[in-house]
Formats: C-alpha cells, structure tokens, sequence
C-alpha cells in the first residue's frame, strides 16, 4: 500500500529522517512511535506532499508519488486523508460545512446526500448536535473528534493520524482508538498512527514500529516489542506498564 | 471586546458598545495609573530599560531614517509644485517644506514607524508572555509584571523617540536640502535663509513635545493590548493588531490636538 | 552586505508568491462572492478607523497651512492649498499608514494563524488550492476595499479641513471652497488616486505574503504583525516618492511634447 525507500529529508544542517524502508500493506493499522522530535510528524506530511523529500522514494499503490505536483497530489489526497494534530478546523466555517469541505471539492453530490454523509461521519465520532456551531465555540476534544469526521467523511483507503490522542482526556482517547479499530476492520482502511502513547499501540497496533533519530530501531508486532532489547522501546514499554 | 452582540436592535448594539467601551476605558486607565505609581515608587530597572532603550533606537533607526528621507523628498518636491501654482514666486519653498517637516512629518512619520515596529513587538512579546503564562509565573515570584514589563519599556521609548524624532527631523531637513540643491535650483544658502525666516528654535521644542507624548502613548497601548491577550495563536494576533491600530489612531489626534494648541503659541 | 542579500531575497520571494498568486487569478479564479464577502468585511470593519484618520489628517493639514498663508496674506487660497496638499500626498500616505496596521496587520495575523495551526495544511489535505481559496479573494477583496477607503478617507479628509478652516482660521465656507478647483487640478486628483492604488495593491501583497508564509506558533504570528506593518509603511513610503516621481517626469514629459 505505502512503502518507504531510503526517504531522507533534512531541515537546514539538521537531517530529520536518515533513510527510512518501510512497507505499509493494506488494512493494517501501524504504530509509529518515538520520542518528541525524531521525524515522526515530517513522515506523515512527506507521503501527501506536504513537505518534499530530499533524497528517496514514496511509493502509494504503486505509483511512484516523490516527485508528484500538487495538481498531481490531489487524487491522491483524496485516497490518503490526514488528521492533523491540532484540530485545524476552518474557523470562519460552521462544523456542518468543515466536514462537507471536502465532499464540495471532490465529488459532485446533491445536498441531501452531502447532508447525510455528514451526519453518518459525525454519528462515527459519537457527536450530535454540533452541525451549526463554529470550531471556536466547542471543547478541544470535540474539535479534535470533528476533525476526525472531515477526514472519514472523504472514505479514503488510507487513513494518517497525527497524534490523534495527544491532549484528549482517557475517555475520548478510548473512544478515538477504538474508532481507529473499527474503521479498519469494517471499511478496511489502512491506518498510519504517529504517537507516542505505546499503551494505545499495545492494545490495537497490528505493528509498532519505533523511530529514534531519524532511523527505524525496532519493528514488529506488539507480541514481538514486549520482547525488544533495544533501550528506547523498554523505555517505553516500562512506562506503558506502569499505566496497565 | 469579543462578547457577543445578542441582538440587531440598534439600541442594544449601542448600548453593548458603550459598556464595552467603558470596561475597555476604565481598565486602561487603571493600567496606566498603575505604570505611573511604579515608574515614581522605585528606581526603574537600568539594566532592561538599557536594552529596551538599544532595541528602541538603535533597532529602528535605520528604517526611520530611509523612511522620513523619501518623505521629506516627496514634502519639497510636492511643496515645490504648489507654490509654483499659488504665488509665482517660488522663493519660499524652502521655509515652506521645512516648516511642514519640522512642525509635522518629521515627529508623525517617526511615530507611527515606531508604533508599526516596537508597538506591534511589544505587544506580540507581552503577549506572548501572557498566553504561556509567563505573566502569572513573574506574579507567583511576587514581581509586580507592571513595574518589571512596563516601566522600562515606557521609559525606553519615551527617550527613543523624542531621540529618533530629532535625528528623522535632521535627516529630513538635509534631503530636503540636497535635492532643493539638486533638483529645484535653490542653492544651500538660499535654502537655509529661507528657512531662516520661517523656523523658529521653539519648532525643535515643540516637534520634541510631541514625540514625547507619542513616546509615551505607544508602550502603554501594546502593554495593554498584550496584558489583555486572549489565547492561542489567534490571540496573540488580535492583540497585536489592535495596539497598532488604536497607537495609530492615538497618535493622529493627539498631533491633532498638540498642532492645534501649538498654533496659539507661534 | 549580509542584510543587503536578505533584502533582495526577500524582493525576490515576494515577487514569486505574487506571480503566483496572479497565475492563480488568470489560470484558477476564485469564487466572486468570496471576493465580496472580504470586501464587505474589511470595509465595514476598518470604514470608522480610516474615516476618523483622514478627518483628523485634514484638520491638521488646514491648521499649519493657515499659519503658513496668513504670512503671505493668501489666506483665500488655503483651501485649494490645503485641500491639495492633503489628496497628492499627505493624505494617501497617513491612511495608508493606518490600512497598514488594521487591515495589512489583521490579514497577516489571520493568515499566519491559519498556518500556525496547520489549517492551510489541511486545505491542501482535503483537495483544495489554498492559494486559490484563502490567498486570491484576500488579495482581491483588500486591493477593491483598501481603494475604497483610501478614497472615502481622502473625502472625510477634505471635509476635515473645510471644518477647521471654518473653526480655526474663520474662513467663510464658500471662499474655503472657491480656490480648491483652481490648485486641485484633474492631474493632483488623479496622482491621488494612482497613489491609492498603488498602496492597495503593496498592502494586499505583503500581507497575504507575510501571513502565509509565518512559522513558529504564536510567537510567529506575532512576528509576522509585526514585519508586515513595518515593511508595509517602508514600501509605501517608497512607493509614494515613486508615484510623485513618476507624476512628475508625466508632466514634464507632456509639458514639452
């Protein structure tokens, strides 16, 4: 589905990714963890051509997408869609018309069916009655949620989550993880989820896969991980079992 | 500031306008009677109001100074052409621009670069201060954020700009000296005879009083505008925006008011 | 040397993202009720603030020219000077000034908020051009309105000075007004308004500029106001003594021919 080859990309004399190989098959739900600053977030804004490369290919149902121009990116925006990690709503658009964004730019839909759409996305991230609202008037959580909403609404293949829990109380981040869940096994979507919560991975990761410094120092299933030798991932492990 | 108007009545977008402002009123004035019983209660802090003073002056003087020449240019070339219409003696060009520069342009143009650069930094830094809550963290350290923040910047900009205001009016005046020289045929004595019989030495005093009251009302606008910042992004934006805006608009009728008492002087 | 590089750097990319930007407008035009909408918004946010400038640059303008006159005994031809002196040259450039803060500021912080908090990214994600979207019915929207205010100032500017004519230097309104069209000639009224433009079109560039490219929270927001009102007023400021240059080889140019 995505696959990674030799990716390097380096802000100013700083280099942030060091050649990463990563293949991503369709419907899994991957895990993407490390700590603060090591490229994790420039990753995810690499493969919709958010950011451009300098060296390395990105390949997305195998069609070679690294040097793509952005009229070239937008069918695959549509396939691929990002939630970023703050809200980023539109705030001079009510929450009805963020989530139809999207739908009035693709497809060409009659307004009862936009309207349905909408609703049915938004039944997804558990919130009612908020159509009308603006971004400003709601809780960060439900923004958050809502943001969730613009992106599923779009059905794409593939879906990328920047942090999608970061800031959240423990019962929507439940809520959020067990959406990620959901969404991959009904509608078989491929997730990509950038984080640093290992108990979240733990529990609905089909494979973790831990970035230090620009580089992959460990991969595998959560069963495998509890295993790792590597320091950073029995870091993170030992602070995920203090939590459980 | 940003409350919600709840209905269309004419009457109550007034009245909400009224209270509004009056809030906005009384917690400036309230602000402002705080920075002055600090500035007299304690020595102010030498150290900040030196940085303060070199981030003032020395920080915008160029810009200033490139600012005020292509006005004084465009101020004789434009003088030039007036007086050519007027009086077809155009002998008087000269006095005529410089005492527009000196009684005018020179402090108004200083002024409002000032507010556009260290008003709008002021009030993003503070305000930026504000959101992470740095202020509240100086206050929990028992230092009063008013004597600590705005006190040497009140200081530090008062004497810049009466400072900056004296050097724009220089340069003004030898631009305007050299392209008169250059351009419009009046030699450098002739220009300064000219301007000999128009400009006065109270000229300098007073174009120093108002910048002085300039200097004055641009700290206290973005040190109020950024203790008052709202969170976020958004807010640091707003904040900065609006203390351009209302040291601007401060500054146009105070020159208004400062000319106009003037003129019962000369 | 160093800053002298910066300079032309940023000459340079201010000149691509406008190239852009009119690429955009020609190739991609944005919806015109977005446009309107802007232009509505920012006129009727800023309409009191420019109004309030031009009636205080007029007065002020009338104030110094009555001193000046009443020495040369020329006290009737204080409106026409004043009301001249404040359409060519005075008056664009302190409204100009004003837009700078209030709207330049306000679209930048608007913009630069948008970025910060990767709502433009998100444009981009869900399939649409954020230059075409949120840049162009900016652009336009303050290039149609700045021009409008800067006229609607200049008006209150001229209705500004005949007030204090009357007020101050006791001149009775018909002779304030007789000489105005004798000195404010076709030529000044159109340098005037060749100068609106002319900033309008400065103030919408750097601020869209400025506002789009911000980096670093809300710190950068900050800095983003902050660079866009100064760099606003230097550029205008420049441009003012452009115009009147320009004016002037004009009419010496038409003068010989």
């Amino acid at each position: 589905m995505i696959q990674y080859k030799k990716l390097i990309k380096s802000f100013g004399t700083r280099t942030i990714l060091k050649g990463i190989d990563l293949h991503i098959k369709a419907g899994e739900i991957v895990f993407i963890l490390g700590t603060s600053g090591t490229g994790k977030s420039v990753l995810l804004k690499n493969t919709v051509g958010l950011m451009k490369p300098d060296s390395g290919e990105i390949w997305i149902d195998d069609e070679n997408v690294t040097d793509f121009t952005e009229q070239q990116f937008l069918p695959v925006r549509k396939k691929c869609g990002m939630v970023f990690q703050h809200p980023a709503l539109f705030d001079s658009l009510s929450i009805y018309e963020n989530i139809a964004f999207g739908l009035r730019k693709h497809f060409v839909l009659p307004e009862n069916e936009i309207k349905e759409r909408v609703e049915q996305a938004l039944s997804l991230v558990n919130l009612e009655n908020v159509l009308t609202k603006r971004p400003g008037e709601i809780s960060y959580g439900m923004q958050k949620r809502v943001s969730l909403a613009r992106t599923v609404v779009l059905r794409p293949k593939v879906l990328l989550f920047d942090e999608p829990t970061t800031g959240l109380d423990p019962v929507t981040t439940n809520s959020v993880n067990s959406l990620i869940q959901n969404l991959s096994r009904k509608l078989n979507t491929t997730s990509m989820v950038v984080s640093h919560d290992m108990h979240c991975a733990l529990k609905i990761a089909d494979r973790i896969v831990v970035l230090d410094q620009g580089q992959i120092v460990d991969q595998g299933t959560p069963q495998e991980l509890l295993q790792s030798q590597v320091p950073l991932v029995r870091d993170f492990l030992s602070e995920a079992r203090d939590l459980l | 500031m940003s409350t919600k108007i709840v209905s269309n009545n004419p009457f109550s977008i007034l009245g909400h306008f009224l209270i509004v402002s009056y809030k906005d009123i009384r917690s400036f004035s309230q602000l402002v009677a705080a920075t002055l019983v600090q500035l007299f209660a304690h020595l102010p802090r030498k150290k900040e109001t030196f940085q303060q003073l070199y981030f003032v002056a020395n920080g915008s003087l160029w810009t200033i100074a490139f600012c005020v020449t292509f006005a004084s240019i465009v101020t004789i070339l434009e003088s030039s052409f007036h007086m050519k219409i007027v009086i077809q003696n155009d002998s008087m060009v000269p006095g005529f621009a410089s005492v527009l520069i000196l009684r005018e342009l020179g402090s108004v143009v200083t002024a409002l670069l000032l507010t556009s650069r260290i008003g709008a930094g002021m009030a993003a830094e503070i305000g930026s201060m504000k959101v992470t809550e740095q202020i509240d963290a100086l206050k929990m350290l028992g230092i009063n954020p008013v004597r600590f923040l705005i006190v040497p910047r009140l200081i530090a900009s008062t004497i810049g700009c009466v400072i900056l205001s004296i050097i724009a009016n220089m340069v003004c005046i030898l631009a305007a000296m050299i392209v008169a020289d250059q351009f419009l045929g009046y030699s450098v004595g002739l220009f300064l005879t000219a301007m000999r019989r128009f400009v006065d030495f109270q000229d300098i005093i007073f174009a120093s009083i108002k910048a002085f009251c300039f200097g004055l009302v641009i700290p206290l606008m973005s040190c109020y505008f950024g203790f008052n910042c709202k969170s976020g992004a958004d807010g640091v934006g707003r904040a900065t925006t609006q203390s351009v805006v209302f040291a601007s608009v401060a500054i146009i009728v105070l020159d208004f008011i400062l000319s106009y008492t003037f003129s019962y002087f000369y | 040397m160093k800053s002298g590089a910066l300079f032309l750097n940023r000459l340079g990319e201010i000149l691509l993202f406008l190239s852009e930007v009119l690429k955009t407008l020609w190739k991609r035009p944005c919806k015109l009720e977005l446009v309107l909408e802007q232009v509505w918004h920012v006129t009727i946010q800023s309409f009191p603030t420019t109004a309030m400038a031009g009636f205080f640059v007029g007065g002020i303008m009338t104030v110094q020219f009555a001193m000046l006159v009443s020495e040369f005994g020329a006290s009737a031809y204080l409106g026409g000077l004043a009301t001249s002196a404040t359409i060519r040259e005075i008056g664009p450039m302190l409204i100009a000034f004003m837009l700078s803060g209030k709207v330049g500021a306000f679209t930048s912080a608007e913009l630069g908020t948008m970025k910060v908090t990767e709502q433009i990214d998100a444009i981009r994600c869900l399939g649409a051009d954020p230059i075409q979207e949120i840049i162009l019915p900016r652009f336009l929207g303050i290039i149609i309105s700045s021009f409008f205010l800067l006229t609607g100032g200049l008006m209150l500017s001229v209705i500004g000075g005949s007030t204090l004519g009357i007020l101050f230097a006791g001149i009775n309104p018909q002779e304030y007004v007789r000489h105005i069209p004798t000195i404010l000639g076709f030529p000044s009224l159109l340098s005037g308004l060749v100068k609106c433009m002319s900033y309008a079109l400065v103030l919408a560039t750097i601020c869209t500029f400025m506002g789009y490219f911000t980096t670093g929270g809300a710190k950068g927001v900050g800095r983003s106001v902050v660079s866009t009102s100064v760099l606003t007023m230097v550029t205008i400021v420049v441009f003012d003594w452009g115009t009147s240059f320009l004016g002037q080889l004009l009419m010496a140019w038409f003068a010989v021919g």
